[in-house]
């Protein structure tokens, strides 16, 4: 038990920092900071307008004392608001966020299930199987995302015309059954191009831990007991190799929330992906705080999850914890 | 002479040595003995200061290694070198051996110029015989002995006044354990310096070693040391 | 017979070319039985064991032997894979590397024991019974600890147990004595004995202590067998120069050392390290053979 509250506390101070840095840095870099914190230009703002500003974000105030409206402000569930856009910040990603989890979620568990029995399967199996798909991945892994997304739009959107090129519904499908199988089909190239760009680096990390811990000797043993290899590949290899991989998962899940973006962008799906550009472009730097903010805390709920997920794993760890 | 005074150590609540008393001559072979797990290599590791000890002195040459008070120092403590069981386990599989044995002289400056290193691990390859292949070869390439041969020769390049070897003839055959050992005795002599074999392999230690000290509750008690007539069976 | 074992010649592909590890090792071993194979590291023991278990590494090959189990022809892979662990039982030289760090003992010897076709709470019952064959006295205790948490002597036994879960009728001992102490290693014989009287019993070691606790012994120099015959013969008085070479490197003879002499010539492995080799002993090896003693020298 004890392990893990090391991993939260960690967790915790990381987290802080993060607030931290996004309280700070808007007001460190030279300039005006209300310019910054609005996203608008001074030129084109009134007096009344800068006035009024000037006092929403408490500018000034001394620091400390701004630092606890900004906490204020992410403790009551409302991450700033954007001028800009006229809502506060939180209500703009809520109502991005769902599209955005819906395609990394989907992407990140499928790809992590084909990788796993693929890499387990391939590694410990000498053959055809391996020769083929370990350069597959390689190739595969070598291309952009935004070439793969568009190979499958003209492939199968253009071409054969079986899925659809952009948005997450038709805009005939209303409620129920109907409604959900539309989001399905609509959901499955823009989830399949993720899974390309994220399976060729899980594949080969698998397939190489497995390659290695083929050659154990507690491997070979259960070969000489005569167990069939299927039961060697989930019972006496999937333990042994899956921390490396479920680390590299876990840290990998914050970067596929910003590998969305270009996704997000050629299917035009309105995601925090597409609201993140939209920020940057308008350098509305509240929306860009925001979603910063919430990419970073589900990067390090992932990792602290995938730590505890290694613990609960690994009996040594474990039984050192409890110690 | 390295000299070990009233150590004592216990792990946790459970005590593994108590007021230990040893001294190690330069010149002469010392075995220890006793059943696996007792508490023998906890004095090796004592020795070489990868363990704490719990209580007492250990000296070279008079100088004071480390005591219960003083921290181990390492510059004293080089006298004291260890060779372990595992052959292998001591050789990094993508350094060649030569260049593991350069490393070494270079980082204690035991040589001025890059001519005298060569000829520093030279000189140490002849006196371990190992073939000028073996330098050039990758451990995964090298036999056990050879292994073991290439642990000793990285052990002498420090000119230990002590040499520990840690069940380090227990993983090889009998003819290797046969060929390495002989090499050390001839370097007893010529480098004036101590061994201490530890072992659980009763036959071996009572046969190569002048003088043999068993474990028994938590000490090592003097068992018998060999006369003039075993020297020349051997 | 339970096993009649032709080696052929076993080959390792490596660096530029091959080697040949094991040639011309033949042997049969008698129900109940207790054979060693005695030689230094690298005279291709463990490759025979591999060998009968038709698991040797990827770039190691062997042609032209022939294997004979109770009558199955063991060069069959499918036949090979349903006797393995059921008939033909294996004990590994150090226990603790041998099981899986992340699985518990207990499902060790399911793993095992539901290869022979048990279930439910025969199971349960079958695992604690191995586990007090073997020597744990609380064997309720042993069931629940990972590998990582037993001694050196616990994860032995604890493959002895593995061993258990079978109708062995060859079990094959790979080193399993190394690492043990003197009284010890004789033991591990008796023990293995009692726990198995009707299985013939392969020891692989290059221990002369533990070959002479057997009924017979082999003697691998280099892939060739050079002697073979009653234990109590080859352990105490061989006729090779070679198991003589082995017996006075022995702690207890003086520890005598056998450095190469000569470069290799002829059919004779111990040829380079031989003391008494001559002229005759660079041609052919005459296999001498007198009352179930069996000797390859020209001498």
């Amino acid at each position: 038990m004890k392990k893990y509250i090391k991993n939260i506390v960690v967790c915790l101070v990381c987290f802080l920092f993060i607030i931290l840095l996004n309280f700070a840095l808007p007001r460190l870099i030279s300039g005006d900071p209300v310019a910054y914190l609005t996203g608008m230009d001074e030129g084109s703002m009134s007096v009344e307008q800068y006035e009024f500003y000037r006092n929403a974000l408490h500018i000034d105030e001394n620091a400390f004392v701004q630092f606890g409206y900004y906490l204020k402000d992410i403790f009551a569930g409302r991450l700033g608001y954007s001028f800009r856009k006229q809502a506060s910040v939180a209500e703009l990603i809520g109502t991005r966020i769902g599209a955005t989890l819906q395609i990394s979620f989907a992407a990140v568990v499928i790809s992590c299930a084909l990788a796993l029995v693929w890499g387990l399967t391939s590694g410990s199996k000498k053959g055809l199987l391996d020769k083929v798909s370990t350069p597959v991945n390689v190739l595969v892994g070598t291309f952009p995302t935004f070439l793969i997304g568009m190979i499958l739009i003209i492939v199968f959107s253009f071409d054969f015309k079986i899925f659809p090129y952009s948005g997450l519904n038709s805009p005939d499908a209303e409620g129920g059954a109907a409604y959900f199988f539309d989001r399905i089909y609509h959901l499955i190239l823009p989830v399949v191009t993720l899974i390309a760009v994220m399976l060729p680096s899980r594949f080969l990390l698998m397939r190489n831990t497995v390659r290695t811990a083929m050659g154990e000797r507690y491997v070979l043993f259960a070969r000489q007991r005569g167990l069939n290899m299927h039961r060697i590949r989930y019972s006496y290899l999937l333990k042994n190799v899956a921390p490396p991989f479920a680390t590299m998962v876990g840290m990998s899940v914050g970067a596929s929330i910003g590998g969305s973006v270009i996704v997000e962008n050629l299917f035009s799906i309105n995601g925090m992906g597409t609201l993140l550009t939209d920020a940057v472009y308008a350098l509305d730097y509240p929306l860009l705080q925001g979603v910063l903010f919430v990419s970073a805390a589900i990067a390090m709920v992932s990792i602290v999850l995938t730590d505890i997920i290694c613990i609960i794993i690994d009996p040594k760890a474990r039984s050192e914890g409890v110690k | 002479m390295i000299e070990i005074k009233s150590l004592s150590k216990s792990f946790g609540k459970k005590v593994v040595l108590e007021d230990v008393n040893l001294c190690f001559e330069y010149g002469k072979i010392t075995g220890l003995y006793g059943d696996s797990g007792c508490g023998k290599s906890t004095l090796a590791k004592i020795l070489c200061g990868i363990e704490k000890l719990g209580k007492g002195e250990i000296y070279a040459d008079g100088e004071l290694v480390c005591s219960d008070k003083v921290k181990y120092k390492r510059k004293v403590g080089k006298r004291i070198q260890t060779v372990y069981q595992q052959p292998y386990a001591a050789l990094d599989p993508v350094q060649r051996i030569g260049a593991s044995l350069y490393e070494i002289v270079s980082y204690n400056k035991l040589a001025k110029s890059r001519a005298e290193q060569k000829a520093v691990v030279e000189n140490i390859a002849v006196e371990m015989n190992l073939a000028k292949e073996t330098l050039g070869s990758f451990p995964s390439a090298i036999s056990g002995g050879e292994a073991q041969r290439v642990a000793i020769a990285k052990c002498l390049l420090l000119s230990p006044k002590l040499l520990i070897l840690d069940e380090a003839t227990s993983m090889l055959d009998v003819s290797t354990q046969a060929n390495v050992l002989a090499r050390i005795k001839e370097l007893v002599i010529k480098r004036n310096m101590g061994v201490l074999l530890i072992s659980h392999d009763k036959e071996l230690v009572e046969n190569f070693c002048d003088s043999v000290y068993t474990y028994e509750n938590c000490n090592f008690v003097l068992k018998n040391t060999k006369g003039e007539t075993d020297d020349e069976a051997l | 017979m339970v096993l009649s074992y032709k080696s052929g010649e076993i080959t390792a592909k490596i660096k530029g070319g091959s080697r040949v590890i094991v040639r011309d090792v033949d042997f049969d071993i008698e129900e109940g039985e207790r054979l060693a194979l005695i030689g230094e590291t690298g005279a291709g023991k463990t490759m025979i064991a591999q060998s009968i278990m038709r698991l040797l590494p990827e770039n190691v090959r062997q042609t032209g032997g022939s294997m004979v189990f109770c009558g199955v022809d063991l060069s069959d892979l499918k036949t090979v894979r349903k006797i393995l662990g059921k008939e033909i039982a294996y004990i590994p030289q150090s226990g603790a590397d041998c099981l899986n760090p992340t699985r518990k003992v207990k499902y060790h010897l399911y793993d095992s024991l539901k290869r022979m076709g048990l279930k439910g709470d025969a199971l349960k019952a079958a695992c604690i019974d191995n586990l007090v064959k073997a020597g744990f006295e609380d064997a309720a205790a042993i069931l629940n600890l990972y590998p990582f948490q037993l001694s050196g002597g616990m994860a032995q036994r604890v493959t002895i147990a593995l061993a258990l879960c079978s109708h062995a009728k060859l079990i094959i001992c790979d080193e399993a004595t190394n690492g043990l102490n003197y009284v010890d290693k004789t033991v591990f014989v008796k023990r293995i004995s009692e726990l198995f009287p009707s299985a013939a019993k392969l020891f692989i070691t290059h221990d002369m202590q533990v070959a002479g606790a057997c009924d017979r012994i082999g003697v691998l120099c280099s892939g060739r067998l050079v002697e073979s015959g009653e234990a109590a013969i080859v352990s105490t008085a061989p006729k090779h120069p070679y198991t003589q070479s082995l017996l006075s490197a022995l702690a207890k003879n003086g520890m005598k050392q056998t450095p190469v002499l000569r470069k290799n010539e002829g059919d004779c492995p111990f040829y380079p390290r031989c003391e008494i080799a001559c002229e005759e002993c660079k041609g052919e090896i005459p296999r001498i053979e007198e009352g179930g003693h069996m000797r390859r020298c020209a001498l």
